[in-house]
């Protein structure tokens, strides 16, 4: 008997002081390319942070994010929820995640490598007319957003998880710990169908109350201004069972309650029905929440519809297809292997008029550095920043065409796949991100004399306050 | 620090396995238990750690007076000193922000209401050290050998934050003399990684449904929504609970402690009164033997005593109406049960009995979770279809199907089912003198439960940045 007790004392022992050693030995890892963050490092020891608490808990992080084999568990983990949900949801599983902002902006990595081949002047003439600090042109963009070691970047990148885990959570017996929280947090799903990953929607008329507001703003302070909005549906309203995209939880329902409230003599591009038409092409990604060229193509078609242009045929456009696969933020949000084994491939299709770009900072527009509509490779993973280089505050293409128009895009990362279409239109093509950019769009709007303002978004943004309210501060 | 924790198990526990090994003289062992306990409660507490000590020094130094003047008033003056002391504290600390805000509302003043975070587990401490100055003073309990032990006593880790409340008459005994057996350490692994799991991979779970459904906003919930919502929070609360009561229990036994059963399978109650006999025996006892009956119990003004019981019960728990509302809830249901209840109940199947202790239960954690009296009033018309409200929400049919295999398997583990299958392997493989297959039977439950809290520990500090904003 007591042999058989120590053999058991030992098969408890034993694992978890190799696990304890391991821990302790095994090299510091700097970043998940799972999770696309930092992870947690030692923290640096001072009074402050010990008595705040924050020190034991950053130690807590520090273990968690280091802990031997932990993409290994995490995969474990992610299986055992996922069989555990399986029984009664069939091939369809659906993973909830809290306060998971999908659409936050990102900026192009400085890793674009150059196009020789297949776009040659460009480089040259984006180097003459924009005097940057590199005379390399597009490397190195974003010196002081370098993200290789990646502990001394001042950069606001989390080397934590922000949210509480369970590993720090208070028991609930101190019960006023557990009892409802003054804050709502707001959960997101993501619904996985075979190989494709479709984040649901769900619509409620008050929340989009402040993005048809702000437009009606926008168009009394703009009379002369033509103003366009185009909000585009997800993936999960064309390749999901009806019940995850009908009633409450149908994006076109959504799109037509907002243009039916706006004014009657702003442009409202129906991209809905022509994506709908098109739905069987490779319009959006499975593992990524984006639409692809070819989505956003589609809207542009719609676009030039609606504003009196001729379309760009799709096969009078040099295309071509980025190297390596595509594994999106949809992956990182569900961790599900069968995304990760059946990547997305990340096709583009050149303007037939060239431009020069640059990104600029704010509205003085000084200091900027220089980026393309299109890039035919990308190093990141993200290779959805192959448009327009991702998210800039503000950007300028500028096209040697001699009509003289100007367009002023109001978007979030949808519009970028968007953009590079509307250089076949407009001498002047600029883009704005609100949620990053200062100034005021209206003087903006002068400033330039811009014809067209078109907002784009897709459905899930117009209710999105990050979005909406950086919108609002620009339209003062 | 909390049990569950990667660096609870991965580091804190072996460390002090291993030193309490170490060091030989139980004086010693003492020392580094204290000591680790101080450690353990100042991970989470760096600044209150030393109220802790303060109120543990308090207590001993009241003690030393009352033993001094045993059989005069002055034993009795001590006495009172030490409750009104160590209730000073806990009340400043936790209920003083309470109190004024109700002052203000009551008077129109407007006092500054203090904001600091409440010191972790003081609710336990205090009320547990008490009993070390009342038992002293009854005779139930001898004076402590040194400050060190009632230190010891009132900061031993595995109790230390959630309970069970220990008495000191309870376990005085083995702070000076215990025995660490393989039989009782391998017992103690058993229990504490079931407790591990009660936590991780039960409540935890449990704790995500909560939040997807009540943490949002009431309106944009469908009836049903509500109704699982409240559920999952009463398997969250139970298993987080007696998981953490089971893991104090465990760890105990690991350092030759042994502290009595703080719950047995409450769910399965056949009255309210025999629910409170089965959820959180130790604070039950407490408010019994301490204030229930030095009150005069059932012998004079019976049911005012109750009264009073039932309105600290819920005061304990939080320093907030919601929680009084509580304990007046149960107040209510158990007076009408003493007065006509037990006798109906008695002559119904015992079926009946748990259906209705069981809905009456489900129904106070809405007055639990809560905080705000008006999101009580919201979420029970909800809960009734007086909101004009869907039945089914946006994400019920989903949400339901995702987790009804979770919610059967926790519903499973909240009765006796898995322990009684556990007790009938053990008692046949016993008897068959099946000895080693046993031990595989044993390791392979207790590499399964740590691998699988573990992975779950690990996978829920996945944390996707979807972005990176460079």
């Amino acid at each position: 008997m007591r042999k058989t007790n120590q053999v058991i004392i030992a098969f408890f022992l034993i694992p978890i002081v190799i696990l304890s050693v391991l821990n302790i030995v095994s090299p510091v890892q700097v970043k998940s390319e799972e999770e696309n963050r930092l992870l947690a490092q030692w923290p640096t020891f001072s009074l402050t942070s010990l008595f705040s608490g924050q020190y034991t808990m950053d130690i807590e992080s520090y273990i968690s994010d280091q802990f031997p084999f932990r993409q290994f568990l995490v995969n474990i983990y992610t299986h055992a929820v996922s069989a555990l949900q399986s029984p009664f949801q069939g091939d369809v599983s659906i993973v909830v995640r809290p306060n998971t902002d999908i659409g936050i902006g990102e900026i192009l990595e400085s890793d674009i490598t150059p196009a020789t081949e297949s776009w040659p002047d460009t480089h040259a003439t984006t180097n003459r007319i924009a005097p940057s600090t590199e005379s390399s042109g597009v490397d190195k963009a974003l010196p002081s957003l370098d993200p290789s070691p990646a502990q001394s970047s001042p950069s606001p990148v989390p080397t934590q998880a922000p949210t509480p885990t369970p590993t720090t959570q208070p028991t609930p017996t101190d019960a006023n710990i557990v009892a409802a929280e003054d804050k709502v947090i707001t959960y997101s799903a993501v619904i996985i169908i075979k190989d494709r990953a479709m984040e649901l929607y769900s619509f409620r008329s008050t929340r989009v109350e402040r993005y048809i507001t702000l437009i009606e703003k926008l168009h009394k302070l703009l009379p002369e201004t033509r103003i366009i909005d185009l909000i585009a549906p997800t993936s999960v309203e064309f390749y999901a069972p009806d019940k995850y995209h009908s009633n409450r939880n149908s994006q076109e329902n959504a799109i037509a309650h907002v243009y039916d409230r706006l004014p009657a003599d702003i442009v409202k591009v129906d991209a809905y029905n022509r994506l709908k038409q098109h739905h069987q092409e490779y319009l959006y990604f499975r593992t990524d929440h984006h639409w692809t060229a070819r989505g956003a193509y589609q809207a542009y078609f719609a676009f030039c519809e609606s504003v009196g242009f001729d379309a760009v045929p799709l096969d009078a456009m040099k295309s071509g297809t980025i190297a390596g696969g595509f594994v999106g933020s949809l992956y990182r949000y569900t961790n599900n292997p069968i995304l990760k084994n059946n990547p997305d491939f990340v096709e583009y299709f050149m303007p037939i008029v060239e431009s020069k770009g640059m990104a600029y900072q704010s509205d003085s527009m000084t200091g900027g550095y220089q980026i393309r509509a299109v890039y035919p490779q990308v190093k990141s993973n993200n290779k959805y920043m192959a448009f327009i280089g991702g998210d800039h505050p503000l950007a300028h293409f500028q096209t040697g065409l001699e009509n003289n128009r100007s367009i002023v895009v109001i978007k979030e990362s949808f519009g970028n796949a968007l953009v590079p279409y509307l250089t076949n239109h407009y001498r002047n093509v600029f883009v704005i991100d609100p949620r990053t950019f200062k100034g005021s769009l209206s003087d903006f709007v002068r400033k330039h004399a811009i014809d067209d303002v078109l907002i784009t978004n897709y459905a899930f943004s117009i209710s999105s306050d990050e979005w909406v309210n950086g919108f609002q501060r620009i339209i003062g | 620090m909390v049990f569950s924790s990667l660096i609870f198990i991965y580091a804190f526990l072996p460390l002090c396995l291993l030193i309490t090994y170490l060091v030989r003289s139980h004086q010693a062992k003492n020392i580094v238990l204290l000591l680790f306990s101080l450690f353990f409660y100042a991970w989470g507490e760096p600044v209150w750690v030393v109220l802790m000590i303060l109120t543990g020094l308090f207590i001993y130094g009241t003690g030393l007076k009352i033993d001094q003047h045993r059989g005069t008033p002055r034993s009795k003056a001590y006495l009172i000193l030490a409750i009104v002391g160590a209730l000073a504290s806990l009340i400043f600390f936790k209920y003083a922000g309470f109190l004024l805000e109700n002052l203000n509302v009551l008077f129109n003043w407007h006092l500054p209401i203090p904001r600091f975070n409440l010191p972790i587990g003081i609710s336990f401490y205090t009320f547990q050290i008490l009993t070390y100055a009342i038992d002293l003073y009854r005779g139930h309990a001898q004076l402590a050998t040194s400050a060190a032990n009632l230190l010891l006593y009132e900061a031993l880790f595995p109790q230390l934050i959630a309970g069970p409340i220990v008495r000191y008459a309870d376990i005085a005994e083995q702070i000076n003399h215990r025995q660490v057996t393989p039989a009782g350490f391998s017992d103690g692994i058993g229990r504490f990684l079931i407790g591990l799991a009660k936590k991780v991979l039960i409540a935890n779970m449990a704790g995500e449904l909560v939040a997807q459904t009540l943490g949002s906003h009431l309106f944009d919930l469908g009836v049903l929504d509500a109704w699982l919502g409240i559920l999952a929070y009463s398997i969250q609360i139970y298993f987080d609970f007696s998981g953490y009561s089971d893991m104090a229990i465990g760890l105990g036994q690991m350092f030759g402690f042994q502290f009595k059963e703080n719950f047995n399978y409450p769910f399965i109650a056949v009255s309210v009164t025999d629910f409170w006999r089965r959820w959180h025996i130790s604070l039950g006892t407490f408010f019994r033997d301490y204030v229930y009956i030095p009150m005069g119990g059932s012998r004079k003004r019976q049911t005012f005593n109750l009264f009073v019981v039932w309105f600290l019960t819920g005061l304990w728990h939080g320093a907030s109406w919601n929680f009084i509302l509580w304990g007046l809830y149960f107040f209510i249901l158990f007076f009408l049960e003493r007065k006509a209840f037990s006798r109906l109940l008695a002559h119904l199947p015992v079926m009946f009995g748990r259906l209705y202790a069981s809905i009456c239960v489900f129904m106070s954690w809405v007055l639990f979770y809560f905080t705000d009296l008006d999101d009580i009033a919201t979420m029970f018309k909800l809960m009734f279809g007086f909101s004009g409200q869907e039945i089914l929400g946006q994400r019920s049919e989903w949400l339901i199907l995702n987790n009804l295999p979770f919610l059967i398997i926790a519903l499973l583990a909240s009765t006796p089912v898995f322990a009684y299958l556990g007790r009938r392997i053990h008692d046949k493989m016993t008897k068959n003198r099946q000895h080693g297959a046993l031990a595989v039977v044993t390791i392979s439950r207790n590499l399964f439960l740590l691998f699988f809290s573990t992975a779950t520990l690990v996978g829920s500090s996945y944390n996707p940045f979807l972005y990176f904003r460079f």
